[in-house]
């Protein structure tokens, strides 16, 4: 066996060759239902990307002859029901003959595509590449939906005991709350509470709404112990991210964001198949923290998250992410694995996850904001753009364009909706740093991106 | 299919001036092997439950891999014992589509307890359902015992556990 230090093989020091920039993104609004073919929603997608952001370009056409490649982000051909929808997409946007490369990993489909496109730019081989992620979860009912995503556990042993991943996770809260009895059942109704708000302050999203925690604890039971506040959106829709080399973010952009750490993990596709292994600890955690820690991950934790943070923290030299960062971004498609993901990203020890939320951390003006977009839980799941629109709110919040995306009326009016009358203001003043779980599964596969203002 | 069940009226009705939506019905078998794996559902109709070994690493996987992940060397098959312990349980009520087929397939229905069991000796643990039992009275520890469906369907439904008997 390889001797591993922090989790990591000695003398893997994982680096980019040369930095990658995000300078762009765009967005649809998501919803359950759109009446639109996934070929028009990320061409809306992208004509946001190239022509609402500020980009020094004179036309859309002077700036496709820059593009070098495409990486598509669709996590389940199931939906679309459509195979290389790649193909129909680029056509679409009239893309050929350049190359492109369809990426799935289920949930973390997003995040893997912009793995993917960092890499190839950092390697040299682009100096501009599009990554538009999509989901049309709208062609067929929620249960069938749910059923379609549930393919996503193992066929033979695991897939026929529910059909729902809401199951998979519930059977995590179970053991979470179990494990670490001092955190309440209200903390995960608190995690809903925060996404749901946020939500409404953002044009995008598909389930706003103000909730108290009992609502949220009365709200239609899913799988004992989630309820449907606490579940994630099926939502349909689209997001477009631009990405350069450092010539080309200049030439083209004047904020362009740093993508400066990315960072993969992966653990088995059943949970109950995950052996106790020793915690890879983080730089800000003292080595004795989890002596007492002999069933971990267990179900409680996410190996590859945290995997994925050491690699992604040791890249681009976070040493402790309350400090460092400014804002994150979870994938709370449950509300216990925002709780989970406090942990493995080191916001807080593990069994000690709710306190972030339970100390104000987790709010605007917190220690460390997280899910001011609204998160999977407010704004959307469609899944192959999740981990991408991710990254485009944390780019728009370094680039103090929270308001241009966010606040405008005629945005809102776009897709025929009105911007609240106690509309808050969520940009983080200063805002320079954030980070970003994309997370597949029961935590099969996870990247943590980190981003970082020029 | 259950007329009632399809949620969203939408989905059939179009509204006067929305682009146009069409139905695309399906309806596909698959013929899927278990490969090696077979034997485990095979012992299932014959009441028992098959793990693997694997003596290099020491190492009994239930759900059974036929490959050790570890050294990649073939695994034996073993007996498990009958006995084990809710790991952690869930309650499902809103299941996806199918499910309650699936369960109407082995004389049961919803709400339905999903359990992952842990049995001793054996390196992970293994989703199950557990009858028998209100879904307020299960609990983590709780000791549970190995139950066979009568016609088996030679699939993961076929085995379920009880609570033990005081």
């Amino acid at each position: 066996m390889t001797k591993e230090m922090n989790g990591l093989p000695r003398n893997w020091r994982p680096r980019l060759a040369r930095p990658v920039y995000a300078i762009a993104g765009g967005l649809t609004d998501f919803r359950k239902k759109h009446m639109m073919t996934q070929k028009e929603l990320v061409m809306e997608a992208a004509r946001m990307a190239v022509e609402e952001n500020n980009l020094n370009i004179e036309s859309v056409k002077d700036f496709k002859r820059l593009v070098n490649f495409c990486v598509y982000s669709q996590f389940a051909p199931h939906f679309a029901d459509q195979l290389l929808s790649a193909a129909l997409v680029h056509d679409y946007m009239g893309f050929n003959p350049l190359g492109n490369v369809e990426v799935t990993t289920g949930g973390a489909t997003g995040g893997a595509s912009i793995f993917t496109a960092v890499n190839m730019i950092a390697s040299g081989y682009a100096d501009l590449i599009v990554v538009p992620g999509w989901e049309m979860m709208d062609e067929v009912s929620t249960r069938q939906g749910n059923t379609y995503i549930a393919h996503a556990a193992d066929k033979d042993f695991e897939f026929r005991l529910s059909r729902i991943y809401t199951n998979y996770y519930a059977l995590m809260a179970r053991r979470y709350l179990h494990e670490y009895p001092h955190i309440a059942r209200r903390t995960l109704s608190k995690v809903a509470v925060k996404n749901h708000h946020y939500a409404r302050f953002s044009p995008f999203s598909q389930a706003p709404g103000e909730y108290t925690e009992e609502e949220v604890e009365r709200s239609k039971m899913i799988v004992d112990p989630l309820r449907l506040l606490e579940c994630c959106n099926m939502s349909t829709g689209a997001a477009v991210l631009i990405l350069a080399s450092e010539k080309m973010a200049r030439r083209l952009s004047n904020s362009p964001v740093e993508i400066d750490g990315v960072g993969f993990g992966t653990d088995t596709m059943r949970t109950g198949d995950r052996r106790p292994r020793k915690v890879p600890l983080l730089p800000h955690e003292p080595r004795d923290l989890y002596k007492n820690f002999h069933d971990w991950p267990g179900f409680s934790s996410f190996l590859a998250t945290r995997y994925a943070t050491v690699v992604a923290y040791r890249m681009a030299g976070i040493q402790n992410p309350l400090d460092d960062f400014d804002l994150a971004e979870t994938h709370d498609a449950f509300s216990i694995s925002a709780l989970q993901s406090y942990e493995d990203l080191g916001f807080r020890p593990y069994g000690q996850g709710g306190d972030f939320i339970e100390s104000g951390d987790a709010y605007y003006e917190g220690r460390l904001p997280e899910n001011l977009s609204g998160g999977l839980i407010g704004t959307m799941h469609a899944v192959g753009a999740t981990g991408i629109w991710q990254i485009i709110e944390l780019m728009w919040q370094i680039q103090k364009k929270w308001a241009k995306f966010h606040a405008d009326p005629a945005l809102w009016a776009r897709y025929g909706k009105t911007m609240p009358s106690d509309m808050r203001n969520l940009q983080v003043p200063g805002a320079r740093r954030g980070v970003a779980v994309s997370h597949a599964g029961t935590g099969s596969h996870v990247t943590v991106i980190t981003v970082r203002g020029s | 299919m259950d007329k009632k069940r399809v949620a969203f009226p939408a989905y059939h009705a179009e509204k006067p001036g929305e682009d146009l939506r069409i139905e695309i019905p399906r309806r596909v078998v698959h013929f899927h092997t278990y490969g090696k794996t077979s034997e485990y559902f095979r012992a299932l109709a014959k009441g028992k439950i098959l793990g693997t070994r694997c003596n290099a690493c020491n190492l009994v996987f239930l759900p059974p891999r036929p490959d050790c992940p570890e050294c990649w060397q073939k695994t034996e098959w073993v007996n498990l014992p009958h006995q084990g312990k809710v790991a952690t349980f869930a309650v499902v009520d809103y299941p996806g589509e199918g499910f309650i087929e699936d369960l109407q397939s082995v004389d049961s229905e919803l709400p339905c307890i999903i359990v992952y069991v842990e049995i001793e000796g054996v390196d992970t643990k293994l989703m199950s359902r557990l009858e028998g039992c209100d879904p307020k009275d299960v609990y983590i520890g709780m000791e549970v015992e190995a139950r066979f469906v009568e016609n088996p369907h030679q699939n993961c439904l076929d085995l379920y556990w009880v609570p033990c008997k005081k």
